[in-house]
């Protein structure tokens, strides 16, 4: 596990060093925080709540952590360093793990920076932290899970921006049971299968407060499940070229 | 310590490497040369365990490159072609790293990395970020990361390209120190380097293993060349004839004189022979000397398939 930690803490130096990295953390904090106070209309609304943030804290995530992703594999790999990794004694699990913790910390840390707006409402008025916490839990969850896939998609291509690209694909997929639900294109049966497996449906009620053993293990599940397909695709690259 | 057996890597149709076997004993420095594109890279690939052979097994150190990776792995210090490395660190948070995933303990860290430090010249660029350092001094710093947790055999593909002649010189002499204990394969596609550095050749084209011999053996020679005085007939013909002798090349010359080219197995009496056979044709030897034969001209001929090749 150590290796991992060395990983994990050699990447979140590079992503914090390089320009498209902070360009895109600063980016997010920055949307986060405007339509915080201005697009929900907090100074209007004269009430002490963070509701506004977490309901726009989905869409953005969408869009940051494919970007916090994009360089972990595909950099390697057109450097080269990717052979060094793959020739260390290394067990593939342990590098996947050190690549998803740096970027779990670049979330995190992402995230510290947006408790600005909480914090303003809570100077503004009495703000209550139950829904804030349970918000802010469902979005290092959801999170994960993005970043797991994002990896996935870092480890297909070479190019930092297509994995981008393709990060935003992948995550924006995970959306269309959603999407069906919100259009009403699938029936009752159909309906809670779609809340079941909908990364936003899960999200809404974490936000609310109420944290749902079951909202938790799906999201851990579904980023163990992407991470292990990292892990799969790692060794599968031995038997490619 | 290295041991291929039969390595076949095909890459969609193309077949990079096909049936090629080897052993390797401790402490042998050998030189693994072909030109551009012959399989050299394909084969350091799968002995370090980057690449699974499409058939074929590799040991190191007794351990399957494919069954037991990690085992094989930790015996090897690998500097993949062109030196990859993280451009954004300083060389000596890079090696420091590298000693952390080697698992290297703590407190035997800073002994390694000095020793490493020292034995690739450096300690004026550890403070350097490794995307600013000169061509030199990036393969250093890869050797100095293929070193770090002192393993018992080194692969480098192509330690010395892209430097200048100074700086091979030094490669080279590093090599050839390393070569005192551990086993070191290197690749290249220059032939005097592996004259210079190493024990033994392994010659690959076209993804087969042409040449695989001793450098004493190799610089001897196997060659002879016959020249016989006028414009003669027969004489390939007949030096043909002689037992040891395994193919015969007309070689352009004058029109005064015939000369032969012979490739043999090097069997003593041989060239007595031929001089009783050219005293019973009747032939007047303006020339019989052995040839010793270098690594280029055995490249030469390998470029040409066509040709017959030589031993």
């Amino acid at each position: 596990m150590s290796r991992a930690l060395a990983v994990a803490g050699r990447e979140f130096k590079a992503s914090l060093t390089s320009p498209l990295g902070y360009v895109f953390l600063l980016l997010f904090v920055l949307a986060t925080l405007l339509v915080f106070f201005f697009f929900e209309g907090f100074f209007g609304a004269n009430q002490a709540t963070a509701r506004g943030l977490f309901r726009w804290l989905p869409p953005l995530l969408l869009f940051v952590t494919p970007a916090l992703t994009m360089r972990l594999w595909a950099d390697e790999r057109k450097m080269g360093t990717y052979e060094l990794l793959a020739t260390l004694p290394i067990p593939p699990w342990q590098l996947v793990c050190g690549k998803f913790l740096a970027a779990f910390g670049l979330l995190a840390f992402a995230l510290v920076l947006t408790l600005g707006a909480p914090i303003v409402a809570e100077i503004y008025g009495d703000l209550d932290w139950g829904p804030v916490v349970g918000g802010y839990v469902g979005a290092l969850l959801l999170g994960s899970a993005y970043l797991a896939i994002g990896l996935v998609c870092s480890l297909l291509v070479q190019e930092q921006l297509l994995a981008l690209f393709l990060g935003f694909l992948l995550c924006g997929a995970t959306l269309l049971p959603d999407v069906a639900l919100r259009a009403g294109w699938v029936g009752d049966s159909l309906a809670e299968f779609c809340a079941s497996i909908g990364f936003w449906a899960r999200f809404a009620s974490i936000e609310r407060g109420v944290l749902d053993l079951r909202d938790l293990v799906f999201y851990l599940s579904a980023t163990g499940f992407f991470l292990y397909l990292n892990v799969a695709l790692v060794r599968w690259r031995r038997f490619t070229t | 310590m290295i041991r291929a057996e039969n390595l076949v890597q095909d890459y969609g149709a193309v077949r990079a490497l096909a049936d090629v076997s080897f052993h390797i004993p401790r402490g042998q420095v050998v030189g693994l040369v072909g030109p551009n594109g012959a399989g050299k890279t394909t084969a350091m690939k799968i002995l370090t365990g980057y690449l699974a052979p499409t058939s074929g097994r590799a040991h190191i150190a007794g351990h399957d490159v494919c069954a037991q990776r990690l085992a094989a792995q930790r015996h090897i210090g690998y500097l993949p072609e062109n030196a990859p490395i993280y451009k954004d660190m300083l060389v000596q948070d890079y090696l420091t790293w590298m000693a952390k995933l080697r698992e290297i303990p703590a407190t035997e860290r800073m002994g390694r990395l000095s020793t490493v430090v020292w034995a690739c010249g450096l300690e004026d660029a550890l403070t350097k970020p490794v995307g600013h350092l000169s061509k030199g001094f990036r393969q250093r710093t890869g050797l100095a990361q293929a070193m770090l947790h002192d393993p018992d055999i080194l692969i480098l593909d192509e330690p010395t390209s892209g430097l200048d002649p100074n700086q091979i010189l030094d490669i080279r002499e590093m090599i050839r120190g390393l070569g005192e204990e551990k086993t070191v394969i290197l690749s290249t596609h220059i032939l005097s380097e592996v004259e210079a550095t190493c024990d033994r050749v392994l010659m690959v084209v076209a993804g087969q293993l042409h040449v695989d011999e001793t450098l004493e053996s190799f610089r001897r020679g196997h060659g002879i060349l016959l020249r016989v005085l006028g414009q003669m007939e027969g004489v390939a013909d007949a030096v043909q004839g002689l037992d040891g002798v395994n193919a015969v090349d007309a070689v352009e010359d004058d029109a005064d004189s015939t000369s032969v080219r012979l490739h043999t197995d090097a069997r003593p009496g041989l060239l007595t022979e031929l001089g009783n056979l050219a005293r019973d044709k009747g032939w007047t030897v303006t020339e019989l000397t052995r040839v010793h034969h270098d690594l280029e001209d055995i490249f030469k001929k390998l470029k040409t398939p066509s040709q017959e090749l030589v031993t």
